[in-house]
């Protein structure tokens, strides 16, 4: 579904990642981890079309993205759940659901689509009409990632979900992906890498930009180099 | 919503009988101006309250609207209602040129360049010789003997109480396009610009497109109030127009009432205008600039203890006497914008 080839990417002069290369196939739920600075956000927003690839190529359904501009991305079928989740705070919870059906014209599935996320987070019915900065941050991150699939995607991309999250809300938020990932692909980045391994079906691991191991995530938690780098077992 | 629309009305209406009580042409004056000021409030308002993008350089749109109309006026005798439109066209047109590139810049960058976008346009305008250079344009006055329909054609009456009237107007037409804009799908869009650029993107929203858009409306607006001073204070030159301190005086007002709210510049202006006024009177030459700093002092108070501004301070007081009804009042609160 999402093929990336040789990808190099960088900030201005900077260069982040070096020919980096991985795959997506439908259903699965792919995990990149890596600690910080190892270019996995970067990864995230070359494919959703934010940062241009110095070259390389991302192909997704088929079709070439790598030199689509990030509003169409969305339109192809790719939803974004930015880091840091960056809701919209000053608008209702149910405003940030209904611009994340931006790209959908009919009012009928926007509002079918409003009433599957709010059966799949409750929590966010009970809040509809709050602020979307007054949640806590599990919430706001459950917000983020409703508000990316109310576009109907293809593909979900999650970056660092985990992010200022305590270990409890984390566990909860990733049990919410793996529902997800019965009904849509995802492609999630983490540091927060035993419980990104454990979820996913497949997962690569990033190291200074570039891959250095792939592999279902059971085995990679398995793995010698995994359980020192990492985990510092 | 509708209690915005009934609360505009009710606003327009008292404004439009004021001006059959007040006989005094300070007052009548200073109404005119505010009106003229708090309707670039408006238009400010779109480009940062709604869309985040602060500009501190709306002073060259609104003299780019006045340029245009008073010399089509000036040097062709084209009446200034239709060189008022073609000063709105202008005056867009030079916002997209302006604003396509320095969109890319963030934040206080964007602030900055719009603030040297509007000191360039200046420095062209004192040294272009086809619109008198730095000696200014003085607007052809009609005789006395003027007709009714001429005057209206050429904008020019000699009484202040049609100025209130014609300010009034447009500000009630740009105050319900900015209440259209502010709930429709672009006022979300754009508020999604505002509150996260990223995730604006990455919901599929094109924000260039959507900050230009705002751009347009915003520097059309502006330049409409700027045809309308001219042919109200019937001279211009390029000091008075761009100066910074135009600029300035709508952002302070907009920011005093209450930033990214309809009313906000309105109210800022119905303090700031008389406030200037009455320091220019009673001071003279020797008192300029009193009044900015007096501003200045309440902006100063305005952002340390309420930095949603005036609407800020009735908002949380409405919001108090809700609350003590029970139960219900903390959830209102925080629901409410």
């Amino acid at each position: 579904m999402l093929k990336v080839k040789n990808l190099n990417v960088g900030y201005g002069n900077v260069p982040v990642l070096f020919d980096l290369s991985l795959e997506v196939k439908q259903g699965e739920l792919v995990s990149v981890v890596g600690s910080n600075g190892a270019g996995k956000s970067t990864l995230i927003r070359a494919i959703s079309g934010i940062l241009k690839p110095y070259s390389g190529e991302i192909e997704f359904m088929g079709e070439r993205i790598d030199n689509v501009p990030a509003y169409k991305v969305v339109e192809k079928g790719i939803a974004h759940v930015p880091e840091g989740r960056q809701v919209f705070g000053k608008l209702s919870v149910k405003d940030n659901l209904l611009l994340g059906a931006y790209t959908i014209r009919d009012e009928k599935i926007i509002n079918a689509r409003l009433n599957e996320m709010y059966e799949l987070f409750p929590r966010l019915k009970e809040r509809e009409h709050q602020k979307a900065e007054t949640l806590s941050g599990g919430e706001q991150q459950m917000l983020a990632i409703a508000r990316g699939l109310m576009s109907n995607p293809k593909l979900l991309m999650v970056d660092e979900v985990s992010l200022g999250l305590a270990p409890v809300i984390v566990e909860r938020v990733l049990e919410v992906l793996k529902v997800i990932s019965k009904d849509v692909t995802v492609l999630m980045v983490e540091q927060n890498v035993q419980e990104a391994l454990e979820i996913a079906d497949r997962a690569y691991v990033i190291q200074n930009g570039r891959i250095v191991m792939e592999g279902p995530g059971e085995e990679l938690l398995e793995s010698d180099m995994i359980k020192k780098a990492y985990l510092g077992l | 919503m509708v209690k915005n629309k009934k609360a505009i009305i009710i606003l327009i209406a008292i404004m439009a009988i004021l001006p059959i009580f007040i006989k005094s042409k300070v007052v009548l004056n200073a109404i005119v101006l505010l009106l003229i000021f708090a309707t670039l409030g408006e238009a400010w308002n779109i480009i940062t309250g709604f869309a985040g993008q602060t500009s501190f350089g709306h002073a060259a749109y609104f003299g780019i609207g006045a340029y245009t109309s008073a010399v089509l006026y000036f040097h062709y005798e084209i009446s200034p209602l239709i060189g008022m439109v073609l000063g709105a066209i202008i005056a867009a047109i030079i916002g997209v040129v302006t604003s396509y590139p320095t969109f890319r810049l963030k934040g206080h960058y964007f602030a900055i360049a719009t603030l040297a976008i509007a000191e360039v346009i200046k420095q062209l305008f004192i040294s272009w010789r086809y619109v008198e250079g730095a000696t200014g344009i003085s607007i052809p006055i009609l005789p006395r003997s003027a007709t009714f329909m001429e005057r209206i054609i050429y904008l020019q009456f000699n009484e202040k109480v049609p100025w209130v009237y014609i300010s009034l107007f447009l500000f009630a037409v740009v105050v319900f396009i900015c209440d259209y804009l502010e709930n429709s799908k672009m006022g979300y869009y754009l508020k999604a610009i505002r509150e996260s650029h990223e995730a604006a993107e990455s919901i599929g929203i094109n924000t260039t497109n959507y900050k230009l858009y705002a751009m347009i409306v915003s520097s059309a607006i502006s330049a409409l109030a700027g045809s309308i001073y001219a042919q109200y204070i019937l001279y211009i030159d390029p000091f008075m127009m761009f100066s910074l301190e135009v600029s300035m005086k709508i952002v302070l007002l907009t920011v005093l009432g209450g930033i990214g709210n309809i009313f906000g510049p309105i109210i800022g202006a119905a303090i700031f205008i008389p406030l200037s006024e009455f320091t220019r009177m009673k001071l003279g030459g020797s008192g300029t600039g009193i009044d900015l700093m007096i501003y200045g002092a309440l902006i100063v108070l305005i952002s340390v203890f309420q930095p949603k501004g005036i609407i800020g301070i009735v908002e949380s007081i409405r919001n108090r006497s809700t609350k003590k009804k029970g139960g219900e009042g903390e959830v209102e609160a925080l629901t409410r914008n």
